[in-house]
């Protein structure tokens, strides 16, 4: 048996702190100047991560932030469940630069493997340690003791709650990794369903969203720029809208152009008079529009092969070349971007849903000429954003303002903002090639793709090699000499090619891609970025393969997979749509579509079931049947509204969404512009989830997107015989093809 | 001076009556459901009731709702259809973000209160103009089926 030995604490009280973060909690949020009542410690040490405090709660700092994807709920039953105690303990802290760990961005659904498994180590670290220094206090041993919701129990009845032992201070030890957490057998939270702790107040109205802060005597921003990615301010007429009723001040700086009033509606009124009294200039946009999905394919680029296995050269078999689009796409969030900024002597405090508040503060603290250490960035809670949207840009457009005026400034953008500002996700050409060999299967692979950036988020401006970047797009129109990101080598354009290399056992392939720095609108991050075009090019050409050697797409995709757990999957889903094969019957058609997101993430397939009027190519989806597979799951409900989400998202990118754009700008920048699948047009979605205890967990939050897409191509094909490569999947391409 | 009644009590405000009756509930009398979305009448985020009508509040003039009943997701009168809704909501996980949560939830409230046995037909198209982005819709749906149980 085992003695302990007296374990200790450091005697650095933390109450202070942990008294400033439950006034953080209640909305609306007070102001707080960056003097910091609370130290953010060492992040090696589990106080960085993990804090109890003497009244029982939980609070849990991490660097990943609430998206609505529901990080927050698995984070606490991950802790719950190693510290042994009840989920409504737990208190997770949106992340702040004040006291958070830099967890740089939130982004690659990437969040459980990172973040949430450091907090599986600080947890059971925190228990091993709170449960030695319990065992001396109850002079009884270690292999007696049991922990029951925070309270340690001795054999003799005698007992003591971690949050007495512990007192209020910091714990003070280093995340070591040697404590070992609960065998995936053992667990009680992890791996059961459990609702969103954030939704009820959502669903109730209660102050949740960075819209619902109101702070004391705060007034109200709104940018004026003209549609456009570059622009130019020739002229304003400023005196008309300095008198309007409620106006405070008008900013001028260079090309930036915005407004301050008391009240929100005299916002609103006064950026619309100073819209009509702007006179922009605005460069051609190239290419155009309709010029784009040839001439992506000549624009300057950064070539190279990036994968040569064997050799792909012919070897006689069939040969087979198809080439497939995809357009701009918008974020489109429910709610536009918002944030609040507020100067404080020269402290600035920003409220952001930006998906890193580290970097953003980096960014930002280059722009303003600030030591980062005076800007402090809160996150708060948006609508959902997939991506970069223009979280990060109203932060800067708050900022700017806030130095006309001591008062907080809250900023929101319009939809038109948001339809034409926030940064798109890039259209992309992918070219495929492959040889089929007597055997039907596939001997060799070529897949080339032409891609914008992927990802130009702000405070990456350390990693452009030259000049004084910024990612932030407000920035790029003041009187500074900031440009936006140059890209000037491969290696700095990240992303575009997820998911080309395909997962099916084939022994020659051939990867190339031609990454293009400059694109006619602004792009980076969204949801998956090029997973979803890669995807459904190479599971549009494998349906088209298997349609042309006359096999079935199922049975073809499963003679190039090996692998049991994606055999598993794939036969999953085949039974549980019963599928039986091609529909063959004219209007009514199912297609099926596997990936493994970047090939070492969620494992996922799906069949899609359409009905395509003849007359009319509309397409109605009928049911999806889904199967997933994310190894060991925290959330089973949490991954299956995630797959849902991206089933539906994906579908609704796929069927109907384009930017467009023409000399003036973008053109899609209304709901009616730019629509998004209604509820009336979602199908019914039934999913099916496989649990890997003992897998590691992988993120669930992208792996629908790309195969979803290249499902629905392929019923729209079983119905109609019209094979369309280039998105959206209209009904009039639809027509034209059958004909 | 105009007055109306918000949930429940009765209420004046002394702003410019053209004023968007969606800043007044949300910046003057610190509303947080509905929520601006468009301001075009385009998405449903900013619904609230009047007298019982499912409405967008980015486009109705304050003056519009003198001596009416405005209801908003915050209302508590108990056993309400709305209260029925949020718990199902809440049942069912019907939300992501939750941003469009408000719109879907109201605009059910309507067609629950008039047509409780509505069929799914009538919910699809009753729902339709209500965005998510999320992919929260057959959530949604599974929702609204959920509290026509209960009502
Ligand atoms: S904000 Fe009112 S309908 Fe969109
Ligand atoms: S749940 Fe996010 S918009 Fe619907």
């Amino acid at each position: 048996m085992i003695k302990p030995d007296t374990a200790s604490l450091s005697r650095r009280s933390i109450l202070h702190g942990i008294g400033g973060l439950t006034a953080y909690f209640a909305l609306p949020v007070s102001i707080r100047t960056a003097q910091g009542e609370m130290r953010r410690p060492n992040e090696s040490t589990v106080d960085a991560w993990i804090r109890i405090d003497p009244k029982g709660s939980v609070y849990v700092s991490s660097g990943k932030a609430e998206l609505g994807q529901g990080i927050q709920t698995a984070f606490g039953q991950i802790v719950a469940e190693e510290l042994d105690v009840d989920l409504a303990r737990i208190k997770v802290i949106n992340p702040d630069t004040d006291r958070s760990p830099d967890e740089s961005y939130t982004a690659g659904s990437a969040s459980i493997q990172s973040s949430g498994m450091t907090l599986r180590h600080a947890s059971a670290e925190i228990r091993r340690h709170l449960v030695k220094m319990a065992a001396g206090r109850l002079h009884a041993d270690l292999v007696d003791i049991r922990v029951e919701d925070g309270e340690v129990i001795a054999p003799d009845g005698g007992h003591i709650t971690y949050w007495a032992l512990v007192g209020g201070l910091e714990i003070n030890i280093p995340i070591s990794g040697n404590a070992q957490p609960k065998r995936p057998a053992d667990h009680k939270f992890v791996g059961t369903p459990q609702q969103r702790a954030d939704l009820p107040a959502k669903l109730y109205g209660e102050a949740s969203y960075i819209v619902d802060i109101r702070l004391e005597g705060m007034v109200h921003g709104r940018i004026v720029r003209p549609p456009a990615p570059k622009f130019t301010l020739v002229d304003v007429s400023i005196d008309t809208v300095s008198a309007m009723d409620g106006v405070i001040s008008v900013v001028r700086d260079g090309s930036f152009l915005g407004v301050i009033a008391e009240r929100e509606e005299q916002a609103v009124a006064a950026a619309e008079v100073l819209a009509e009294g702007a006179s922009w200039d605005i460069p051609p946009i190239e290419p155009p529009l309709e010029e784009l999905p040839e001439r992506i394919k000549t624009l300057p680029s950064f070539d190279s092969v990036f994968l040569e296995v064997g050799d792909v050269n012919s070897a006689g078999g069939e040969r087979f070349e198809a080439s497939y689009y995809r357009p701009f796409h918008a974020h489109g969030s429910i709610g536009p971007s918002c944030a609040i900024a507020q100067l404080d002597g020269d402290i600035l405090t920003v409220w952001s849903h930006t998906q890193g508040v580290y970097p953003a503060r980096r960014d930002m603290a280059n722009v303003l000429g600030m030591a980062e250490s005076n800007l402090r960035f809160i996150h708060a809670h948006g609508a959902g954003c997939y991506g970069h949207n223009g979280a990060d840009d109203v932060a800067m457009d708050a900022a700017l303002l806030a130095r006309a005026t001591d008062l907080p400034v809250r900023v929101m953008w319009s939809r038109q903002d948001e339809l034409a500002h926030s940064p798109f996700g890039t259209a992309m050409r992918i070219e495929i090639a492959a040889e089929l060999d007597s055997n039907n299967r596939l001997r060799s692979y070529e897949h080339t793709l032409w891609s914008g950036a992927h990802i130009a988020r702000p405070g990456l401006q350390s990693q452009m090699s030259s000049g004084n970047r910024s990612g932030l797009m407000p920035a790029w129109s003041t009187n500074s000499d900031l440009q936006p990101y140059a890209f000037q080598s491969a290696a700095s354009m990240f992303g575009a090619d997820r998911n080309s290399d395909p997962i099916y056992d084939i022994a020659n392939k051939r990867l190339t891609k031609h990454l293009l720095p400059e694109m006619p609108l602004r792009v980076s991050a969204m949801r998956s970025l090029g997973a979803y075009s890669n995807h459904y090019a190479m599971e549009s050409f494998m349906d088209e393969v298997a349609f042309n050697a006359d096999v079935d797409p199922i049975e073809f995709r499963l003679q190039h997979l090996s692998n049991p757990r994606y055999r598993a999957i794939v036969e999953k889903v085949a039974e549980e749509a019963n599928w039986s094969g091609r529909s063959n019957k004219k209007g009514t058609g199912r297609g099926f579509a596997f990936g493994r997101y970047r090939n070492t993430s969620g494992i996922f397939a799906i069949v899609v079931d359409v009905h395509v009027d003849l007359e009319n190519g509309e397409v109605a989806i009928s049911k999806v049947v889904g199967a997933i597979d994310v190894g060991q799951v925290i959330n089973p409900d949490g991954v299956l509204n995630q797959i849902e989400g991206g089933i539906i998202q994906s579908l609704s990118w796929t069927l109907m969404e384009e930017v467009t754009y023409d000399h003036t700008g973008v053109t899609s920048t209304e709901w009616w512009d730019y629509p998004i699948m209604s509820v009336a047009q979602s199908p019914v979605i039934e999913l099916h989830l496989i649990d890997r205890p003992d897998l590691p967990s992988v993120g669930a939050g992208e792996a629908s997107q790309g195969p979803t897409a290249a499902a629905l191509a392929n019923a729209i094909f079983d119905a109609t015989g019209a094979r369309v490569r280039d998105l959206p999947l209209r009904p009039e391409k639809i027509l034209k093809q059958m004909t | 001076m105009i007055r109306f009644q918000l949930n429940g009590n009765s209420v004046t405000t002394g702003v410019n009556e053209d004023a968007p009756l969606l800043y007044v509930l949300r910046n003057d009398f610190s509303l947080n459901g509905p929520k601006f979305g468009c301001g075009a009448s385009a998405c449903g985020a900013c619904t609230v009731l009047v007298n019982g009508q499912a409405v967008r509040s980015c486009i109705t003039p304050v003056s519009l709702v003198a001596d009416s009943e405005v209801v908003s997701l915050e209302d508590q009168t108990p056993d309400s259809v709305l209260s029925v809704l949020q718990q199902a909501f809440l049942v069912e996980q019907a939300a992501q973000c939750g941003y469009c949560s408000n719109g879907m939830i109201l605009t059910a409230t309507e067609l629950l209160s008039s047509n409780p046995a509505a069929s799914d037909a009538e919910i699809r198209e009753s729902m339709d103009g209500i965005l998510c982005r999320c992919g929260a819709q057959a959530r949604v749906l599974k929702a609204i089926k959920r509290a026509q149980v209960q009502i």
